[in-house]
């Protein structure tokens, strides 16, 4: 990569949200054509940085130059007017518009400035884009029909029309499969070579080694490390810079369960009429067992239909030995089924509300007595609980919303641990939390399964599923094809399963 | 982090929340200024009065829109309710006319509710159809009468005093006391807000969502046909076109100047009655004024303008809301 | 719903039921119309004659120009509430402004009045972030009392040259009055400006998912005032009829109608969650509204039973739409 004139400079950056600082005074230099990664753990600024630059949010203090002159980002619509974009994790796009309407989206100028130029000319611009960045997408498709993946091009097609100079990336490749990723790598080098800045935000260490040239790591609203050569790092020792010490990302020791330990799920022929399409799972106490698979495979849509989330068409579920009743939530929970579902904003936490009233919730027979609420004895359960689980602060009374992603997911936890259930499903426990959180979860869960507890763990992350499962048991296409154990729990035994044929990816369990 | 972020943080018990009662005192106070009329007795236990109403389907309302949902309705359940009973009290007994006026409203509600729950209609559309529905019932009911029950004696309940309060503003303090108690201390109460602020999650976590946001409109119509039936009893008369759309609106404006917000997932009883009071202080003080009645209206929809704008400065100076 | 569902309708989508159904949910209400008038037709022998159905296109105008504008507000995401009583402010300024400075001048400004105070709802929703349906249920009560203010407080206002105003909504083109011709150019220049329009576009995306189109570089604010704007002119528009019409503007005239404006938008399709929705849609809600009415007063069944069987027929649609959603989802 050539030495090109620094294109965005950013120095002093200051933000703070009520009484937390989120930026502590950061600097970034960027040159034009360079892929930059951004990596920390969660809460360490990372994703308020590439905020800043793009308008999304204003600084407090400091200031950033574009072409070396000094800019004020009110409004995204500024930041986009000098060419600066973002396409942040929650997609930003308007379902029920088609990809072209999407795309063009807002954009000011053109001849006839109120008047559309005409369905046709739009959609020959879109294709025209589509084709030289090699999208594949198709311009009249519905927004809200097309997968993720596809959800995600269409925002890097909207940038690209808008001539963006720079383009911020927050955890682009989060919710994509092995083969999308490596698609998605491809074009952002092509964007590079092109010209395009490219702000890379991710978890994925080896990723961003790859496809960066430069890497800036950020811990607690501070660079510590700034844009060192990609080629010089290595994820350990991103995750040293990370962490302020070295940390080897490794799992606790398995314990295998007693040979004579019980049953507790017991799956057969479970299909929904839709993607599931013939699930047999088996987890017995004190195992944990990973259902691993390629996104669309069905991993969460089946343990939403065991969980009684969802109704199955077949099939037939026994919790410790006997049937259980399917399509009834409430019915899972009384017979000690846990719960911990892929979004925890959307569908685990009452955001608004306090840890009491998120924990007891599942359980609430426990602490009402004639219909009324026994509030101090909520109080004690739920401090008992958040304590043992080092929720940080331990306070029933705080707002769930403002705790960090580790605890929240702890919370979490809390609330399907309070009354130990028999079976915990886990779907991507570790989603959005950093690293010093994950090596807690996995000694939760490790000691969980210890104390008979079983287990069924999804997870985007092959290490850690192969790290803590005792079996694997592979989905694809809607319908278990592998049940691995012992010496096969093995990346390649796992993603052959998952792909059917040896390939040799980033990860067969990548996020749904 | 630390000490600082946590005190930032945690959600604000303090003087902010109370602003809504603040500003009830403030106006009680600027009344009992400009008009001596207003703080007497008869006066305060008239605003009580003549609000209760109002109050009593508000308290139920509240309900409702914590749960997420709202309920359209009420000013045709009202009319429903108080036919109905009027009717029954001329041809069979004010007992009996009572008694179904209120079972009507429950039933009415449930209706409303399986629209809702079972049927997958959005709940404006769902109670905006039931008030059309309803309305038109009514007018059955009444065909085109007007109803003297007082004939029939059926005035005690809206006329009648006990301990010098009418027996209306006695079930007023009843309702906002049990439903009050049944939303910040009952589980269902717990229930109702956490489906109203995440309904996914709720399900997710056993509440039996469908039957939780059904209740809350059972109660709402139980409310109101209460409602109706009271001042069908106070009047002495009943017709197809009391409540209505006028009664639905005050309703909401109630339980919205009262703080609690349309979205769901918060709010309180005790709020929406400070909702009631406020508007109801501000109708009375009008009239002891001397401004012309039809300018009510005016006063009411600017203070509920004040009132609201008020209320989410201050939610968003403590964090609550985002900016 | 999660890509791993996403993926599979795509590719195991069924076809005719599916197809069918998805039709069904788009052009049921047509259907739903025509079937209406069908019966009709049959139970009576006024319904289908010439003078009935120009009666009703006639009768349709005012609602009718209220549900346009409504529509633009729905598609926003927003609501509004005060229609109704902007009609009323609208047509006193009208029989105002026509006693003194004669019809063409009062048309003007009915039009700018509603402009204006559906701008001042925009500034209350924008500026203060008051929720629309909260604050228009407030502003209806205040431009209310301002209208009763403006009228003396009688409540109404008398037009002095009524035949001179008349010809604004009377006045025949084809045998059916202007109000009725009015209101369909408002009905052309909304579907104009959702469809045609960049403008357009914006609206639906701010309905859609608000947050995107700010990301994307929509002005927010702006679209969610000017929608307002928008269904106050045509409420303005349709208060200069109404005086016209009657010679007598009465000042709560039009209480009541924003909910039947409302009522139509929803019947015709329109999703009440914004984003999506057209105005014919509503056309042919506020024309099933209509036929309603009229075949009921044609049929005689006593005037009690109106507003119950109204209010069934809607109810029965409003379900029939609710269970093809969920069929065809």
């Amino acid at each position: 990569m050539n030495e090109a004139a620094t294109f965005v400079e950013a120095r002093g950056l200051v933000k703070r949200y009520g009484g937390a600082q989120a930026l502590k005074g950061v600097d970034l230099s960027l040159s034009a054509g360079e892929v930059h990664g951004l990596v920390g753990e969660n809460g360490a600024g990372k994703s308020t940085l590439g905020k800043c630059l793009s308008g999304v949010v204003h600084p407090d203090e400091g200031e950033i130059k574009v072409d070396g002159v000094a800019v004020d980002y009110g409004v995204p619509r500024d930041a986009l007017a000098d060419g600066i974009t973002i396409v942040e994790q929650e997609l930003s796009l308007v379902p029920a518009m088609s990809v072209t309407d999407n795309v063009l989206l807002g954009r000011r100028g053109g001849e006839n400035g109120a008047r559309r130029r005409g369905r046709r000319a739009e959609r020959a611009e879109v294709q025209a884009l589509n084709e030289e960045f090699s999208l594949e997408l198709d311009p009249d498709a519905t927004v809200e029909d097309l997968p993720v993946a596809e959800q995600q091009k269409v925002e890097i097609l909207r940038a690209l029309s808008r001539r963006a100079r720079l383009i911020v990336m927050d955890e682009p490749t989060a919710r994509l499969a092995g083969e999308e990723a490596e698609n998605l790598l491809g074009i952002i080098r092509l964007l590079a070579e092109r010209g395009t800045t490219i702000v890379y935000v991710s978890h994925f260490l080896a990723e961003v080694l790859r496809v960066c040239d430069r890497v800036t790591v950020m811990r607690n609203g501070e660079v510590v490390k700034a844009g060192a050569p990609a080629a010089q790092e290595s994820p350990s020792s991103l995750v040293t810079a990370m962490l302020g010490h070295a940390a080897a990302l490794s799992f606790p020791e398995k314990r295998p369960p007693e040979t004579a330990a019980p049953t507790v799920l017991s799956v057969r022929g479970l299909r929904d009429g839709q993607l599931v399409s013939g699930v047999d799972v088996e987890v017995r106490a004190g195992e944990i067992v990973g259902l691993g698979g390629l996104v669309g495979s069905g991993r969460s849509e089946a343990a939403r239909l065991i969980f009684g989330a969802e109704r199955p068409s077949a099939g037939e579920i026994e919790i410790e030995g006997r049937p259980a009743k399917l399509s009834s939530v409430r019915q899972a929970v009384r017979r000690g089924v846990a719960y911990i579902p892929e979004s925890r904003k959307d569908q685990g936490l009452f955001l608004e509300l306090s840890g009491q009233e998120n924990t007891t919730l599942a359980h609430l027979s426990r602490v009402t007595r004639m219909g009324v609420l026994s509030r101090g004895r909520e109080r004690r359960e739920t401090a008992t609980t958040l304590e043992r689980l080092r929720v940080t602060p331990a306070d029933p009374d705080m707002r769930v919303g403002a705790l960090s992603g580790g605890n929240q997911q702890k919370v979490l936890f809390g609330k399907w641990l309070w009354q130990a259930p028999r079976l915990l499903i886990a779907d991507e426990p570790t989603r959005g939390v950093d690293v010093g959180a994950k090596f807690g979860i996995y000694e939760l869960l490790v000691e969980l399964a210890g104390n008979g507890m079983g287990i069924l763990l999804i997870s985007s992350e092959i290490d850690e599923l192969i790290g803590l499962s005792h079996r694997v048991v592979v989905m694809a296409r809607g319908r278990t094809v592998a049940d691995l154990g012992g010496e096969d729990v093995r990346e390649d035994r796992v993603l052959h399963a998952a792909f059917g044929s040896d390939v040799e990816s980033r990860g067969a369990g990548a996020p749904a | 982090m630390g000490a600082d972020v946590i005190r930032a943080l945690k959600p604000r018990a303090g003087l902010l929340e109370f602003a809504g009662l603040f500003g009830l005192l403030v106006l009680f106070v600027v009344l009992s200024l400009a008009s001596s009329a207003f703080l007497s007795k008869d006066n305060l236990l008239n605003v009580l009065q003549a609000n209760s109403d109002i109050g009593i389907a508000a308290c139920a309302g509240t309900l409702v829109i914590v749960a997420g949902g709202i309920d359209l309705s009420v000013g045709a359940i009202y009319a429903l309710a108080g036919v109905l009973s009027a009717k029954l009290a001329i041809s069979t007994g004010v007992g009996v006319g009572i008694l179904a006026g209120v079972a009507a409203g429950a039933a009415l509600g449930l209706l409303n509710g399986l629209v809702v729950t079972a049927g997958r209609v959005s709940p404006l559309i769902a109670t905006l159809a039931g008030a059309i529905v309803f309305t038109g019932g009514a007018e059955v009911l009444a065909d085109q009468e007007l109803l003297t029950p007082e004939a029939a004696g059926f005035v005690e309940l809206g006329r009648d005093s006990l301990l010098g309060v009418k027996y209306s503003v006695w079930l007023l303090v009843v309702a906002a006391i049990a439903f009050g108690f049944l939303l910040s201390r009952a589980r269902f109460g717990r229930e109702v807000r956490v489906v109203g602020s995440n309904q996914e999650a709720a399900r997710l976590s056993g509440v039996n969502v469908g039957r939780v946001r059904c209740l809350t409109y059972v109660l709402s119509g139980l409310a109101a046909a209460v409602a109706g039936v009271v001042a069908v009893s106070q009047a002495g008369q009943a017709q197809s076109n009391i409540g209505g759309i006028p009664y639905v609106l005050a309703v909401i404006a109630a339980i919205a100047v009262g703080g609690t917000s349309l979205r769901g997932g918060e709010g309180a009883v005790w709020r929406t009655i400070i909702g009631v009071l406020f508007l109801g202080l501000v109708n009375n003080g009008l009239g002891l004024l001397n401004v012309d009645p039809l300018y009510n209206q005016f006063f009411t929809g600017l203070l509920i303008l004040i009132a609201v704008s008020g209320e989410i400065y201050v939610r968003r100076g403590s964090g609550r809301i985002a900016t | 719903m999660s890509t791993d569902a996403l993926a599979a309708n795509r590719v195991g989508a069924g076809l005719n039921g599916r197809a069918l159904l998805a039709w069904a949910r788009d052009y049921g209400i047509v259907v739903a119309l025509l079937a209406l008038c069908a019966v009709f037709a049959v139970i009576t022998d006024t319904f289908l004659t010439e003078r009935n159905l120009i009666n009703l296109a006639q009768q349709s105008a005012e609602p009718g120009l209220l549900a346009a504008g409504m529509t633009v507000v729905i598609i926003a995401g927003e609501f509004d509430l005060s229609v109704g009583a902007i009609l009323g402010f609208a047509a006193v300024v009208a029989a105002f402004v026509a006693n003194e400075a004669g019809l063409v001048l009062a048309v003007l400004a009915a039009v700018a009045v509603g402009a204006g105070l559906g701008l001042i709802n925009g500034t209350i929703v924008t500026r203060l972030r008051i929720q629309s349906f909260l604050a228009t249920l407030a502003t209806q009560f205040v431009i209310v009392g301002v209208a009763i203010y403006l009228t003396d407080s009688s409540n109404s206002f008398r037009v002095n040259d009524f035949l001179g105003l008349q010809k604004f909504a009377n006045s025949e083109l084809l045998g059916i009055q202007s109000k009725a011709w009015i209101a369909l150019a408002g009905f052309v220049v909304v579907w104009a400006l959702l469809r045609a329009t960049r403008y357009g576009k914006q609206v639906y995306a701010v309905g859609g998912n608000e947050a995107a189109a700010r990301v994307a570089g929509v002005r927010v604010r702006l679209i969610k005032a000017s929608v307002l704007v928008v269904s106050g002119v045509m409420a303005g528009l349709a208060g200069a009829i109404a005086v016209s019409d009657t010679g007598v503007a009465q000042a709560d005239g039009g209480l009541g109608m924003e909910f039947t404006a409302i009522a139509a938008v929803i019947i015709g399709g329109t999703s009440i969650s914004g984003g999506r929705g057209s105005v014919w849609r509503t056309l042919a809600g506020v024309l099933l509204l209509a036929v309603v009415a009229n075949g009921f007063t044609l049929v005689d069944i006593s005037p009690t039973y109106d507003q119950l069987f109204q209010g069934g027929i809607i109810l029965t649609a409003i379900l029939l739409d609710a269970l093809l959603k969920r069929k065809a989802r």
